[in-house]
């Protein structure tokens, strides 16, 4: 999880307050276990932020390295008997520098258009989907923001065949079984496109083809052949993008992907 | 179209022969070619419908090739634009589409402070989104972005910008969350994007 550019700044207020506070030892000895502690806490708290930083590759490693290597000295310093003034010095590079260094290119990376549309991306699902679901979107929301946008399309999928084997695992195994064999006795496209293949277990219906749950959806959920089209349609999108050749979705092709889904899957097919 | 092709054939060959040697070929290579031009000519629809293709083609085509609007969100644009009284040149102007997603190109912000030109900002950032998406709502992250860009980032009192002198304009502003801008807002915000497009470009 990458840290706001908010928790930079409450972090790095807490860092002035823990100067203050040194400031008022005039240069002393630092024995008040709280401040020591206080130190303590917030080199380790960097450490964690430096690294979920340098993973996300937010701003110049030359910055983090810059800030690493006082917050490990701070570290160091509180193993031995320190005076404030000699805390002080190691923490006024940083805090001088924290702003141009590391708060603004955190804000400028993630107020950036792709780390935008991937907060969106996430937005259009808000209160629709399940914590196994969210996941999928999650990765898509990553894939999206690192331009992988094929990628992203096909996390979306996932996320929404998550739904449909949740929902059946919900309804029972027999009730999907005698949905197919109204579904296989109908006749024309895309009835007879459907593989009269029942399944017993969860295994068993994730090895099932999309297409199929797809249309033996339309007994189940009872969505009509218009909603049925433009699902088929997604998926066409997601094959194209799994398999080799030449499309090239844009950022704003995966958002209107993600919308479909939202409106066509997880507003339709119930949790 | 070339009906008596082949008596205008020879016709020409007849011609071409009583010019000197050295003629010869130029002087086919132009009677063909007028010939061609006469019978293209003669096949071409005549007429106010002939005309009305003349100009329609080029303005559909100049349409098409001229506009960097992605298609998944041109009708948005061209909605837009139309209820603003603009162009589509000119909001188009107010985006950058050589960057995928489109972002927001430069612009003179005409506000006498920073919280003023914080609010402004969310305007335009919530403008942004309702022509990407469809919603009205400025992302917190990005707004805080433009606002670093602007020169209007002021930490302690951003929020306190957005809400206190928002007025009426935003429906919520909590720090992180999209800002979602209230009927009066999405009111503000087009009208800003109509003074922008009409020469608030910086």
């Amino acid at each position: 999880m990458i840290p706001s550019s908010d928790q930079l700044e409450s972090f790095f207020e807490r860092l002035n307050k823990l100067d203050r506070d040194l400031a008022k030892l005039k240069g002393a000895e630092v024995r008040n276990i709280v401040i020591i502690a206080e130190i303590k806490a917030v080199s380790k708290e960097w450490l964690r932020i430096s690294e979920a930083l340098r993973v996300a590759e937010a701003l110049p490693q030359e910055n983090l390295n810059f800030a690493d290597a006082h917050f490990k000295e701070l570290f160091q310093c509180t193993s031995a008997r320190t005076r404030a003034s000699a805390y002080q010095k190691k923490l006024a590079p940083v805090l001088s520098s924290s702003t141009d260094r590391i708060v603004v290119p955190v804000i400028r990376f993630e107020g950036s258009p792709s780390q935008v549309a991937s907060r969106q991306l996430l937005g259009e699902f808000v209160g629709k989907v399940t914590a196994e679901e969210n996941a999928y979107l999650e990765e898509a929301a990553r894939c999206l923001s690192s331009r992988c946008n094929r990628a992203a399309i096909i996390m979306l999928w996932a996320a929404a065949i998550s739904r449909i084997h949740g929902a059946i695992e919900k309804l029972g195994f027999n009730a999907y079984n005698e949905a197919l064999d109204q579904t296989t006795q109908k006749k024309g496209n895309p009835f007879n496109r459907v593989s009269k293949t029942s399944v017993t277990s969860l295994p068993e219906l994730q090895r099932c083809r999309d297409f199929d749950l797809l249309v033996v959806g339309m007994a189940l959920w009872k969505y009509d052949l218009q909603v049925f089209e433009e699902l088929d349609r997604l998926l066409g999108i997601r094959n194209s993008a799994a398999h080799p050749g030449m499309l090239k979705p844009s950022a704003l092709d995966v958002q209107q992907y993600a919308s479909k889904v939202g409106s066509c899957i997880f507003e339709v097919v119930p949790a | 179209m070339y009906k008596n092709g082949e008596t205008a054939l020879h016709r020409i060959l007849e011609l071409v022969s009583k010019c000197p040697k050295e003629h010869q070929q130029k002087c086919f290579e132009v009677l063909l070619s007028g010939y061609v031009q006469l019978e293209v000519g003669a096949s071409t629809p005549t007429g106010s419908a002939a005309k009305a293709n003349i100009t329609a083609q080029p303005q559909a085509e100049s349409l098409q090739h001229e506009t960097h609007i992605p298609p998944p969100v041109l009708s948005r644009f061209k909605n837009t634009s139309k209820r603003l009284g603009i162009t589509l040149d000119k909001l188009e102007s107010l985006f950058d589409f050589s960057v995928d997603p489109f972002a927001l190109h430069p612009v003179t912000l005409p506000g006498k402070n920073n919280a003023e030109k914080t609010r402004q900002i969310a305007l335009l950032a919530a403008s942004r989104s309702y022509l990407t998406t469809g919603s009205w709502s400025a992302d917190w992250q990005e707004v805080k972005s433009l606002c670093i860009d602007y020169n209007c980032y002021d930490l302690p009192n951003h929020s306190v910008a957005l809400k206190k002198g928002g007025g009426t304009l935003f429906k919520n502003v909590e720090p992180g969350k999209p800002v979602e801008l209230s009927s009066d807002g999405i009111k503000e915000a087009e009208k800003f994007l109509k003074n922008l497009s009409e020469g608030g470009l910086a």
